[in-house]
Order: C-alpha cells, then structure tokens, then sequence
C-alpha cells in the first residue's frame, strides 16, 4: 500500500523547510521515511495510532518553553505539527485515511502534513479560523483540488482502503462514491427533478421508477419533499435559498454516496433552514460518514461525533466533540473553542 | 451641500463632490450620448440610403397628359368594321400606315393609306401638312386605285430603326425610311425669318410644297443656338418578289390574285427580312440586301427568297391569317388568325430527323392562343421580334413566345406558349398595339380610347391614360386606330377613330424591374417555364436583361450555409475542447493563436482559396471527401482505444501529451483519407467498359424507331434525359442517342482510353455525369445518415441490453464499446447500401443533390474557407460564453461524479447556450456579407443549385462585380442596391432572431 505519493517531485526540493532535529517528526506508520518532508529519517513511531501524529502523549517538547508551545514554534519555523490526537478516536473503524497529506497552491503550502481518519458512520466537524485550510482538506478527499490550475500535494488518503492518489485511481469512480455540497448552493439550471437524479442520470440510469424512487427517498432525507413534491418538473432556481442548499444535499446523497463532504453548508441560511439541515445530518448519522465544515461551534457541538481544529493548514487537535469543546488538550484548542483567539 | 446643514449628522464628516468631478461626469455623459446617437444615426442613415436608391424602382411610371391635335385627315371617313391594324387593311379605314415622331417630341409625320404624307406639329396651335409620299399610288384599299394605279395593300415599320416596308396591289413590294434629321444653326433659318423665338420656344419651318427639305420645327435652345428637327422620308425602288410555286390545293381555299396582302420586316445588323403572303395564299420569307448601284444613284432592293411552306387554312375561317410575323432571326413565321390559332412555321434543326435545309420555314406547329369565344384584335412583336404581343377582345393582352421544350415534338424542339398574360380592369377590346424600340416595353390602346403601356418581363404599369383626357373626343370615336412611343420613348401618342391625336410625357421611372420580377420567378423570352435568372447584361441590345435576386439570395445562403456547416462544429467544439477539457495553461496559448487567425485579410484567404486550395482540392477530390468521413471514425476509433489503456498509465499523461496524440490520430485520419481515396474511387467511381467506350467515342447511332419508348416524346435529347436509360447501354453524345460499340482491346480504342487515361477511376468524371451510376453519390450521402440512425437505436436498445452483461467500466467495458464501435460502423455501411440500392431503383440521381457536375472553384473551397474566416469568431464568442458559466456548476457536477465531458454536454452547454448561439449568429452574419472569399474562390455563376461541387454568386460578391460597370441611377445600379437591401435585410433579420432566441435561452439561465 503506498502510504506516501509525492505528486509532484521537484517541488520538495524548493519549499523550504527548517527542520529542528529535536522536533517530534510526524511519522508515519510502515510509511517510507525520508519522502516526508520533515521527516528527516527519524521516524520514531509512537502508540498504536501508527501514522496518526501526536497520539493522546503529550510529549514534552510540546509544551515548549518559556510559554512558547511547540504549535507556535512550528508555524514560526513554517514546519508541519504533529496533531494531537484523542485516543478514543484511535479505535474507531474508519473510512477515510488521510496520510500526511500536504497540499500547495503554487508556491504557497495551504496543507501541512495532515494526519488523520475519518470514523465510518460518524459525523466529523472540520473548525477553524477562515483560510486555516479546512475547505482546501475537503476538497482533496473528492480530488476537486484537481481542477485548480497550480495545485500540488504529497502524501496520500485512502478511502476503503484503496488510495485516492494513486495514479491508477479512476478520479471519477472515487468522487461517485462521495457526495459534496457547497457553502454556495450551487443547483443546476434544471428542473428539481433532473438536478437530484443528476448522478444517477450521468451513470446512464434512464429506468423512470428507479430515477423516481431515487428522488423521493433523497428529497425526504433532505426534509424537502413535501415542499416540493408538487413542482419537481419546475426550475429549481425558483426555489428559496434554504430549499436550494437542501437540494443540493439531495443531489449529493441521491446516489448514495459512502461518505458526505459539507463546506459550510449553513452559513447561508437562515436559522430555521439552518435547523433542519442539521436534523438531516443527525438522521443519516450510522448510514453516511458526514465531514463537516463550520463555522459555528454550536453546530459543531450540536451534530458531530469528534471534531478536528485546524489552523493555518495544520491540524491542531482531533478528538471527541465533547472532549474538543469541554476538556481539549491544547492551550491554541482551548483558546480557539473558547472564542479568545481565530 | 450647504443647505442641508439643517439636519445634520452628528459625526459625519461632510463629504464634497468636487466641481471638477461633476464636470467630467457631465462631459462624458454628453459624450457617450453623442456617440450612442451618432451610432443609431449612423445606421438609421444607410438603412435610409439603400431605400433611398431603392424605392424608386418600386414606383410605378406615370403618362401625363399634354394636349389633344384635331387631324381631320385621320378622322374615319366609315365606321370602321373592326379593329385596326397596321397589318390589316380593311376597307375605308383612314388610321395611318406607319406613325413617326420626332426625338424632341415636336411633330409626328404619317403615312396615309393614299400614299400620301401628313405631318403636323403636336403643340397648341397645330400646323398640319399633306403632301405626296410613295408615288404611283392611286387610291385606298379594294382591288384598285380609280386612277387605275397600284393600291398599298399591306404596311409594316419597325420603329426603332426607322424603316418601313409597304406592300402593293401589283405583287411589288417598296422599302424606305422615315427618319428625323436635326441640326443646330446659329442663323434662324429663313422660313422662320419673321418669328421671334424666346429661348426654348418653338416654330413651324414651311417651306414650298412638295419640297422634302420643307418642313421642320426650330426650336431655340437655351445657348442661343437654333436647332431644326426635319422628317426625312425615303424610299427604295420597288421591287418584285420571287414568289415559289403555290402549294397544291392552296388555291382552291384562296381568291386568286397578285396583290401583297401581309407583310412583315426584319431589319437587322446581321440580316434583313421580309416575310410576304400574297392574295392566293403564297407566302415567302425574303432575304433582304441593299445593292448601290456603280456610278451612285438610289439603292436597288435585292431580294433572296426562301420558301414558306404555308399551308391557306380550311377549317371555316379565313384562308389568310389576319396578322402574319416572321420573327427577328428569320428562324420562325408566325400565323395569327382573329381567333386566336396561330400555325407556326420553322426552320428544322440541323440534322434533325425530319429536316432538310433547302425546305426553308416548315410547318411546325398550332396552338391556340386565347380561349374559344374570345377574338385577337391586335397583334405586334416585341423589340427583339421573338416575342409576339395579342390583345383580344376583353382586353387582356399576352406575351407568346417559342421556348425551349423537352418534350416538343416539333422540328426544331420549340413549343409556342403563353407565357405573360395581363389581364384588364376594363374590359375594353385592345384595338392597337405599339412596342418601343429601346426595352420591352409596349403600349396598348383599347376601344374606349384608353391607353395602357407596360413593360413585358416586369409586368409593371408605366403609364395610363385617364378617363378625362378623352373629354374632347367624340364617345364613339375614341378607339385607339394607332399608338407609338417618342424614340426616346419619354412620350406616348395615340390617334382615335376619330382623328384626334392624343400626346403624352411618359415617366416610365425604372421599367425593367419589379417586386415580382425580382423576387419571383419570371418566364423569360426562350425558356422552358418561369425562372429565376441573374443575367445583366447580354450581348445583343434586344435580349431580355433578367434581373432575378433570388438566384443571389440563394448563393448568399448557400455560401452561408456550407461555411457554417464547416465552421461550426469545428469551432464549437474547439471551445468547449479549450475551455472544459483542456489544462488552462496550455488552453491559455491556444486560445490567442486561434484568434488571430480572424486577423488575417480575407482577400488573402481568397487569393489562398483560389490559388492552393482550389487546385488541391481538385487533384485530391476524394480524399478531400474521404476526409469527412474517415477522421471522424478515426477519432472515434482513437478513443475506442485510449479507453483500452489501463487508467494507470492513462492518467499520468497531462494534457500536453493528450493534445499530441489528438493531433497525432487527426493527421492519421487526414492520412488514411489520402490513402483511402484511390482504393475508395476504384469501388465507387470506376468506369465501365460501356463508359470507357463512349468517353473514346466508340459508338454507333441508334435509330429513332428503336429509342426506348421513354425517349420517343423528346424532339432533342440530352445527356440528363437519357440518364435513366443509360443502365439499358443507350448514352447520348453530340445530341443523339448512342450505343457503345466496339471493343476496349481494340488497338485504336485502347490507345485512346490509354492517351485520355479513361480506365482509369475518376470523381470528376463522374459527378460530371459521364461515368458510372447515382449509387455511389448515394452510398457517400447515405454513410453519415446510416451512422446516426444506427447510433439512434444502439443507444435505445442495444447498450441497455449489453450493460446487463458488461460492467460499465473496466477493460471489459472498454472491450464492448470497441465491439459495438465496430458493429454499429458495419452495421451503417450495410444500411447505407441498402439505402443507396433503394434510391437508385427510385429512379433519383445523386448528382441532382449536393453533387453534381465539377467545377474547380466551387461552394467546397469556399466553405473551407471561408470557414476558416468565421472560425475564430465564434470560437471565440463561444469560448467566453463556456468560460463565463459558474465554476461552482462545474464543481457540483464534478464532484457528483460526473465526468469532464458529461459536465461540460449536461450542465455547461445548456447554459452557455445561448452565447454560442449568438457566436453562431455573429459568424453567419461575417459569412452572408464576406465579399472576397467568395469572389475569388468561386466561379461567381448565379446557380440555384445545391451543389457543392459548382460555385455560386452571393449579393455582396455581385456588388462587388457589378457595381463599377453600372451606370449610376439607371436600373441596373438601383437593383444592386436592392441587393445590398436585402443583404442588409437578411443580416437584420439574422440578428434579431438570434437575439430573441438568446433572450429567451438567457432568461433561463438568468437566476445563476
Ligand atoms: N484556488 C486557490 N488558489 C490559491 N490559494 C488558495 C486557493 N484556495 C484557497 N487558497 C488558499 O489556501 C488557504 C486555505 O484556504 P481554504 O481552504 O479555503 O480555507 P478555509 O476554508 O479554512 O477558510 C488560504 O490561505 C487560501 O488563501
Ligand atoms: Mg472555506
């Protein structure tokens, strides 16, 4: 299994990268040291999280001295951090398996090293100050980075088991089995029918039943059946802001996808819409493995099993939702949740 | 501002806009509006323009009336007995034999049926003179004068040269002349010595009687000069007709006797006619010569005579026609009785089957002009003399003339027909009928005096008389005996019954063209049946100028539409190629260097296309048409095997490298073409051994009793007709019906089929119709039509049935689609045969659709291109219309799992619809007005065919020919600006559809 791809070689060479040999490298678990870019051979493995940096040990350089933490000393040095992950999560069975994975935009590196699984079945809130990266993480697990002219990444996911970077990866095939809805309610200039039963329709399914089943059970999941059901054959952009991004959620999950990607999918509505969509994430919670970007701790708080806090393309701390809000590990985490900094 | 202090903010700072601010605001606004206006103005201004020079063709000419002269010469001395004619001479009527007026419009002179000369001035106080004219002339009509001397018994003039033929009781016949002479003198001549002229005021010169310099009008011009306008009448010797022996039995139905009762004249630059019918019903065309005599002296009158083989009629009416014509060639004798049967005579055609050149004008045919009950009571021809002018008895007039038919059965493979028909609000008989002697224009004259002129190709009214200009005139003496246009043809004359001479200015505006004539299809003087003909200008001053837009029209179109049909699925597909399939760096230089493709001159691309591309697409015909066909498949076949490939080294290639191999299998495509083209035109266009000996001549003629029953009805054959036949071995060469004979092993025939290479497979030859059958053309046309309807029910019920066995991706997949690829291609080259075998056995040719016979420079050359002009244009527009769609769309489909292309044909077209749709319009609109491509890239004929081997003439390219050799102001120039009009139409209404259309597509896309 190949842990690690480096996508574009030369690149390593030039981004620069102080390494501290008394930093903990990240590791990663039967991964090919050396590839990594702050691994500089000392991959030194630690607990049973194998490729999960920073597993529930508070190591001591962490603390850091004289106030300064590790974390700050990392973003200083422009080097990758080794996350702190809660134990908790290290046992759970997990869909997607994120392996340091870095991520450039031109010159400029938006994702540092991240490690991290995704639980199956479970809801995963991505938090974070805006521009830390969260988006760009998401993106990378349906490959939608592909289509941005400049981008380059290293490291590798899994999902099943199989990579997702791997060159004989059919792109197409990986993002069919993930759906995605947008921070921007994106539905398409077709009638409400037509744009849930979209997936289907490019998998060249024309059977009306099976389109139609397909539509009703996604738009109840959505909780937008009984809205609509009376206008499926109208244009969907006739439709309220709050309905189109429930919508959008029955086209992403109408094809039944394994895994569900959210980029903020509230920060456009209005409280109520806002509710119902959370309702619909807490509904197909054990079915669907939610990953979930916002804004809103409460939401956060409110919908996701565990939750992972970023900053300026690291990931910081990942561990249950309660344990993240009550009782995080990390002075940044703590000051983040408790609103005192981001 | 200062008075708001009022109610002011507590914290705001106040904020000032500055003068200098408001004033550049001001200015440009003014500015902008100007420019806007300007624009609109600009346009409205052209528009107007064109109409401008337009309209005036569309308005119909006006006679206005100037003053009646009361002759009491002319005035019926009888009621006459029926109409009057210049042909006919019945009784005691007093209408003048032959009427000419002066070009300045001052005086008519006439010949009286006496003999004598009238001449009068036409002003407000007439001076009327009467004097001896053709001497030897005893008195009127009947059997003969009382002094006992000859008697004109027939008359003709042909106005436009001034000449007239008289015909005598006494079987002699007289030719003269009579013409107006002008001079210019700085003396007042001193017949007039007495007047005192003012300028422009005119004067009667009398001089002594019976003197023929005598007479005159002085007019004094505005340069102080005097201009004097004198008849001149002249006349031949007499001279006797050889007359051929009268046909048997002709004298049982005719009286017998001497005197020429019809005559009818032909002068022209290449030959002089008469065609003659005496009292005992021979007849015979004259071959006119002028012999001076040595040593000076009148003219002597030659006459060669020719036989008419007129046969007197039986069936109850008059033995002798009432109008007898010999039209302007000499070619045909035309027989015209009072109720409407006219028997034509002609001369056979050469080698026809029934003719023999020493037989002169044999009966060809009758046919019946005007329905049963109804009387022909005028007749004349038209300026050119091939078109014969009647009028009956209701009023209505028609235009008859000989035309080309297939299927006439008579000698020379002409058939008379109707073929302009007016008909009259009043019905009111026509008693006299008058033709110009410049354009096809005539005038009629009815027997309640009014006076209808027309023009014959253009159907338009010119001018009409009104009810009051009759007021004057006796009611029952108002029929209209003679009229005659001014030899400038500004005025119309008309003389009634009784003997008022009616005169007219004539603003005839733009006669020879019309709404109907330019738009409609119009029965030219010759032809086959109505068409749409583009024809300028013609050789002889008497052919019939065909101003038919149509044929234009449709070139514009047709130049249009190939263009488009090449440009716009490249183009189209280049943009979404570039902008949804294409890396963005490498799209970001392809895109320029497509565009400044639109810079290049299209006078380079025409010079390109008439230089390279023209004689390349000559020498490699087929594989220019293989081209069409096989890199399409080749593609399809390329990407049947790039699915083949396992992902794994697929995806490793960028899109540079997918951009090399793209271009890598369309040159192996253009190659195969080339390749495939010799193979290809051995299978479609080989010549058959039958074929082979016909192109070397190896024939032998086939006798008309064994023609297939088919081609018996044909008076003349061609090769179109005998096409059908050609399976059975008959072919037509040189106008008759062949079969090949011989051997191809013949040493003497083999040498040329070697020297002429004709064994060899040829395209040219065969869309020349020369070779080979319509299958092929059909087999070409049929492939794509197969292919889709093939890919139509592989779709529908093959692929859902497939896929219950096959998994949708994989080596498997890809394995299957290929199988499929490779069947469905089969499958629509089977069908495409069959198809073709089943055209065929309906008797359809292929070359009569998009092929047909080559030229060099045709409608292909130019829709490459001229397509190459276009492309960038609307790839362009289309590319900025694809970039401009929504990222966020592309995304959500993306990531729903949807592939590049299904983004970019499901949710990326339907919305960037309706820009490519206006970059179509845009580019059909560079193509309608692009001018030099098409002028140099095609023959330029203006054909209203669809073949895309012949060139065609599109509106700008005809201005561009035409309009320099155009007078300014005449018809001619006007109609190429109703051209431009309709250019300009076409292109408006081009763009307001699109823009519709786009509205409407952008409504639905409105709300991204
Ligand atoms: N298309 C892009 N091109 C270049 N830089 C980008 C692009 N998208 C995001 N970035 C940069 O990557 C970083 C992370 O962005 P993003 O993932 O959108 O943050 P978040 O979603 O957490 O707000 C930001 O600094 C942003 O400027
Ligand atoms: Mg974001």
């Amino acid at each position: 299994m190949p842990t690690m791809q480096t996508r574009s070689g030369p690149l390593q060479m030039t981004t620069p990268l102080s390494v501290n040999p008394n930093d903990r490298s990240t590791t990663s678990g039967g991964g090919t040291p050396g590839q990594n870019g702050s691994a500089n051979g000392s991959a030194s493995a630690t607990a049973a999280g194998g490729d999960v940096g920073g597993v529930g040990v508070l190591d001591k350089n962490q603390g850091g001295a004289e106030g300064v933490t590790a974390f700050a000393e990392c973003i200083k040095a422009g080097r990758p951090f080794p996350a702190y992950t809660h134990e908790s999560l290290l046992r759970e069975d997990h869909v997607i398996h994120v392996k340091d994975f870095s991520l450039y935009y031109g010159q400029a590196r938006a994702l540092y090293d991240i490690a991290m699984r995704f639980a199956r079945g479970k809801t995963t809130a991505l938090i974070g100050p805006s521009g830390c990266g969260k988006s760009t993480l998401l993106r990378s697990i349906n490959r939608l980075n592909d289509l941005i002219d400049s981008v380059r990444c290293t490291g590798d996911m899994t999902l099943n088991g199989t990579s997702v970077y791997a060159p004989s990866v059919d792109v197409i095939d990986i993002r069919k089995r993930i759906g995605m809805v947008f921070q921007k309610s994106n539905p398409f200039p077709m009638s409400i029918f037509e744009n849930v039963v979209y997936s289907l329709r490019i998998d060249g399914e024309k059977r009306k039943g099976v389109l139609q089943d397909a539509c009703e059970r996604a738009l109840r999941s959505a909780a937008l059946w009984d809205e609509v059901k009376d206008r499926l054959k109208e244009s969907a952009l006739g439709m309220s802001g709050g309905q189109q991004q429930r919508l959008c959620i029955a086209r992403a999950i109408a094809a039944e996808p394994e895994v569900l990607l959210m980029d903020e999918p509230c920060s456009a509505l209005d409280p109520i819409a806002t509710l119902k969509v959370e309702e619909f994430i807490r509904q197909i919670a054990g079915r669907i493995t939610v990953v979930i970007v916002t804004h809103n701790m409460h939401q956060a708080a409110r919908v996701s099993h565990s939750t992972a806090f970023m900053y300026m393309g690291r990931l910081v701390e990942y561990g249950p939702t309660a344990d993240i809000f009550q009782n995080p590990r990390l002075p940044e985490t703590e000051q983040y949740v408790t609103g005192r900094f981001g | 501002m200062a008075e708001h202090k009022t109610n002011p903010a507590p914290n705001a700072s106040r904020r000032v806009t500055r003068s200098s601010v408001r004033f550049v605001d001001a200015m440009m606004k003014a500015i902008v509006t100007v420019g806007g206006v300007g624009v609109i103005v600009a346009v409205t201004g052209i528009l107007l323009y064109l109409a401008g020079n337009v309209l005036p063709l569309l308005t119909p000419g006006a006679a206005r009336f100037e003053r009646t002269v009361k002759v009491e010469a002319l005035a019926a001395k009888t009621t006459p007995q029926g109409p009057a004619n210049v042909h006919t001479i019945e009784g005691g009527n007093s209408a003048p034999l032959i009427m000419a007026v002066d070009e300045y419009r001052a005086s008519a002179t006439m010949l009286l049926r006496d003999g004598r000369l009238l001449w009068t001035t036409i002003d407000q106080t007439p001076v009327i003179v009467n004097k001896p004219g053709v001497e030897g002339v005893g008195g009127v009509g009947g059997t003969g004068g009382a002094d006992g001397g000859k008697v004109i018994t027939s008359a003709t003039s042909i106005s436009e040269v001034g000449a007239f033929a008289l015909g005598f009781s006494d079987g002699t016949i007289q030719l003269g002349e009579l013409k107006y002479e002008t001079e210019f003198v700085n003396e007042l001549p001193a017949a007039a010595q007495s007047k005192k002229l003012a300028r422009g005021e005119r004067s009667a010169l009398i001089g002594e009687e019976g003197t023929q310099g005598g007479w005159g009008v002085v007019e004094r011009t505005p340069l102080d000069q005097y201009r004097v306008t004198k008849p001149i009448f002249t006349l031949q010797n007499p001279a006797t007709p050889e007359w051929p022996e009268p046909a048997a039995g002709a004298a049982a139905a005719t009286k017998p006797g001497k005197a020429v009762v019809r005559i009818d004249y032909r002068n022209s630059v290449l030959a002089s006619y008469l065609l003659l019918m005496r009292e005992d019903g021979v007849a015979a065309l004259e071959r006119v010569t002028f012999v001076r005599p040595l040593g000076g002296g009148k003219p002597r009158t030659k006459l060669e005579s020719e036989r008419v083989a007129f046969k007197p009629r039986t069936d109850g009416g008059s033995a002798i026609p009432d109008w007898f014509f010999v039209t302007g060639d000499g070619s045909n004798a035309l027989a015209l009785w009072k109720d409407g049967r006219l028997d034509r005579y002609a001369r056979a055609l050469k080698g026809g089957a029934t003719s023999n050149d020493d037989e002169g004008l044999i009966f060809a045919e009758t046919v019946k002009l005007v329905e049963s009950g109804r009387t022909v009571t005028a007749a004349s021809m038209l300026l050119g003399a091939r078109t014969l002018i009647i009028g009956d008895d209701r009023g209505t007039i028609r235009g008859c003339f000989a035309s080309r038919q297939n299927t006439a059965s008579t000698p020379d493979g002409l058939k008379f027909v109707v073929a302009h028909q007016f008909t009259s609000v009043i019905p009111s008989p026509v008693t006299a009928i008058a033709t110009a002697g410049r354009d096809r224009r005539f005038v009629a004259g009815h027997e309640d005096g009014s006076l209808i002129a027309r023009h014959m190709t253009s159907h338009k009214v010119l001018g009409e008389s009104l009810p009051k200009d009759l007021a004057g005139i006796d009611a029952k003496a108002r029929a209209v005996t003679v009229a005659a246009f001014s030899p400038k043809m500004d005025g119309l004359y008309a003389i009634s019954t009784a003997g008022v001479l009616r005169s007219y200015s004539l603003d005839a505006k733009y006669a020879d063209a019309s709404l109907s004539s330019l738009f409609t299809p119009v029965w030219y003087e010759g032809d086959e049946g109505p068409s749409s003909t583009w024809q300028s200008s013609a050789g002889e001053d008497t052919a019939e100028i065909k101003y038919s837009l149509t044929p234009l029209i449709f070139g514009t179109l047709k130049a249009t539409v190939y263009a488009m049909l090449f440009a716009a699925p490249i183009a189209i597909l280049a943009a979404i190629y570039t902008s949804e399939l294409l890396h963005p760096r490498v799209r970001n230089r392809v895109k320029p260097i497509i565009e400044t493709m639109a810079s290049l001159p299209s006078v380079v691309l025409g010079f390109v296309a008439a230089m390279i591309v023209a004689p390349l697409a000559r020498d490699i015909l087929p594989g220019v048409l293989m081209g069409f066909f096989v890199v399409p498949v080749t593609t399809l076949a390329a990407a049947y095997l790039w699915q083949m490939i396992p992902v794994r080294f697929r995806s490793g290639l960028g899109s540079g490298v997918q951009l090399a191999l793209v271009s890598l299998v369309t040159v192996i495509g253009l190659s195969l073409a080339i390749g495939l083209s010799r193979p290809l035109e051995k299978v479609l266009f080989q010549p058959s051994t039958n074929d082979q000996l016909v192109l070397a001549g190896a024939v032998k003629e086939v006798p008309r009793e064994q023609w297939p029953e088919g081609l018996k009805a044909f008076a003349s054959l061609s090769s179109e007709i005998a096409k059908p036949y050609r399976e059975q071995g008959f072919y037509v060469a040189g106008g008759k019906l062949v079969k090949p004979e011989g051997l191809v092993s013949d040493p003497a025939i083999a040498e040329i089929i070697r020297r002429e290479r004709l064994d060899e497979p040829s395209m040219r030859r065969w869309l020349d119709g020369n070779i080979g059958t319509p299958w092929a053309g059909w087999f070409l046309l049929m492939v794509p039509a197969s292919f889709i309807l093939v890919a139509l029910v592989r779709g529908r019920f093959i692929d859902p049935w497939v896929l219950r066995f096959v998994p949708r991706t994989g080596l498997k997949a890809a394995v299957s689609e290929l199988t499929k690829f490779v069947f469905s291609l089969v499958a629509s080259l089977l069908l495409a045969y069959v198809l073709a075998n089943a055209l065929v056995g309906m008797g359809l040719d292929s070359r009569e659709s998009i092929f047909g016979s080559f030229s060099q420079r045709n409608t292909l050359v130019v829709a490459i291109v001229m397509g190459f002009a276009i492309i960038p244009i609307i790839y362009t527009i289309s590319e900025d219309a694809l970039s401009a769609v929504p990222g966020s769309l592309r995304s959500a489909s993306l990531g729903c799992g949807a592939t590049k292309w299904q983004t970019a044909l499901r949710v990326v077209l339907p919305i960037a619809g309706s820009g490519i749709f206006s970059a179509c319009m845009i580019g059909l609109g560079r193509a309608a007005g692009e001018t030099m491509i098409v002028l140099m890239a095609t023959g330029n004929t203006p054909t209203t065919s669809w073949n895309i081997f012949e060139g065609m003439r599109t509106l700008a390219a005809n201005i561009a020919v035409e309009l320099p050799e155009a007078p300014s102001g005449e018809t001619h120039y006007r109609v190429l600006f109703m051209g431009g009009l309709c250019l300009f139409v076409m292109t408006f209404v081009i763009n307001t559809v699109a823009e519709v259309i786009r509205q409407r597509f952008r409504k639905r896309s409105a709300a991204l």
